[in-house]
């Protein structure tokens, strides 16, 4: 019996490293994490701004919805998953924190767990050592990006 | 309340299924001195998955995204590898059993005491952190609503509720009849964890074609349903499947089924008492265990 203890508590051990080792993000905020909120509703996934600078970044994905709802981070070709958060009941919060490279992304999210997602918007994660520009025409910009990708958003 | 009911019961039904088909086979073979192991296990998986789930919750670091995936993945490749085992251990043991060899259980009891605590540890720990995550985040909720814990600890004892009406039914089949159910609906379970493990490893980018869909049926099937969870949480049916995922879990299905079905079938007419020349069993290589 203390054999298999042990080889239990080893096979505990290395797990635990192999998720220690492999990958760690700081839950602390620092000085270059960037903390975002969004807010998962039946309709609309409205997330605090639509940038960052680039980095660690923290999104609180909160679920105002009645159905269980999924947060992804998509790259900029709106399909691959850079980050996902799932299975946050409603009225539960769950975080997102993802390691982003300065370029553009997509948010959404997915009541229901199942069928098109809502909210999908554009998200750029900017240059840290660059200033910040705002940019006026972006909820234009947004406006296109969406309706250019609104046929991939189906998964 | 209802949605985070339905999350808790889909977490816990696999997980209850196969640790309530194992407790049963153990109670059916008269070997309950080795029932401590499976419960050695299945705390072990609850307690490192809580622990690591507050440690990732409260502690200084996160997981990230690809590490959670990729861990889910690799775990139920694993897991898928230690449920076959499991059918075919049961089977030998079965075949021992009919010919009244009980030296011969005791020796592979002894052999496999590692092997039961492995199956019990990875059948509940397997999406433990993901449920450990879960239910932290209904603790941190708990300052302003207690339903969501509430609830999920609800459908948690639901899946265990189950797994226990499930185990009362089992005991009064007959050994032969349990181990050709059992273990068909293992098989099936494991092909469902192996390909929920290719999508895991989809997600995390690890293999391709995440987005070329086999077949999406979420229209009919939704998976926050009752019939979805039921569904999703017993044989891991995903209503979006991906050809990848089909494929594994085809490739993994039908040969493991077809062998299945051809060493049962073997170890019926060996126990024969009739037959007068019993065919020794030749060492059918296992191709999964």
């Amino acid at each position: 019996m203390l054999r298999v203890f042990r080889y239990a508590r080893l096979l505990g051990v290395g797990v635990l490293g192999v998720t220690l080792l492999s990958g760690c993000v700081a839950n602390n905020p620092a000085a270059s994490n960037t903390a975002l909120a969004v807010d998962s509703s039946a309709t609309n996934c409205a997330v605090s701004a639509n940038e960052a600078p680039a980095g660690s970044i923290r999104f609180s994905v909160t679920n105002s919805g009645d159905q269980v709802t999924e947060f992804y981070l998509l790259a900029a070709d709106g399909l691959r998953i850079v980050g996902e958060a799932e299975n946050i009941g409603p009225g539960l919060s769950r975080d997102l924190v993802v390691q982003l490279d300065a370029g553009s992304y997509f948010t959404a999210c997915k009541p229901g767990m199942g069928g098109d997602s809502v909210g999908k918007a554009e998200f750029t994660a900017t240059k840290t050592d660059a200033a910040t520009t705002v940019n006026v025409d972006r909820a234009a910009q947004v406006d296109t990006a969406n309706s250019d990708h609104a046929s991939s958003v189906t998964n | 309340m209802l949605a985070n009911y339905l999350i808790g019961l889909r977490e816990g039904l696999e997980a209850a299924l196969i640790v309530t088909i194992l407790i049963a086979y153990i109670v059916k073979i008269n070997r309950r001195d080795v029932l401590p192991r499976i419960w050695i296990g299945v705390s072990l998986a609850v307690l490192l998955a809580l622990g690591i789930g507050a440690l990732l919750t409260y502690g200084t670091y996160g997981l990230s995204f690809t590490a959670q995936e990729t861990i889910g993945g690799v775990l139920s490749i694993v897991a898928t590898g230690l449920v076959t085992w499991m059918v075919f251990w049961m089977l030998r043991t079965a075949r021992d059993l009919k010919g009244h060899l009980q030296g011969n259980i005791d020796k592979h009891l002894v052999g496999t005491g590692l092997g039961l605590v492995l199956v019990a540890f990875l059948a509940v720990g397997r999406e433990g952190i993901e449920t450990a995550l879960f239910l932290w985040a209904a603790v941190q909720a708990t300052g302003a609503t207690t339903m969501p814990l509430l609830g999920a600890a609800l459908g948690i004892a639901t899946a265990i509720g189950l797994g226990a009406l499930i185990y009362a039914g089992m005991l009064k089949i007959n050994l032969s009849k349990f181990f050709t159910y059992t273990g068909a609906i293992l098989i099936i379970v494991a092909a469902g964890v192996l390909s929920y493990g290719v999508h895991d490893l989809q997600e995390a980018g690890f293999l391709p074609g995440l987005h070329a869909l086999a077949f999406n049926v979420s229209a009919a099937v939704p998976p926050d349903s009752w019939y979805g969870t039921l569904l999703k949480g017993t044989l891991n049916f995903s209503p979006a499947t991906t050809w990848l995922e089909m494929f594994a879990w085809l490739a993994y299905a039908v040969p493991t089924l077809s062998l299945f079905i051809k060493k049962s079938r073997q170890g019926r007419t060996n126990a024969h008492p009739v037959q007068t020349a019993p065919q020794t069993p030749a060492p059918v290589p296992v191709a999964a265990h």
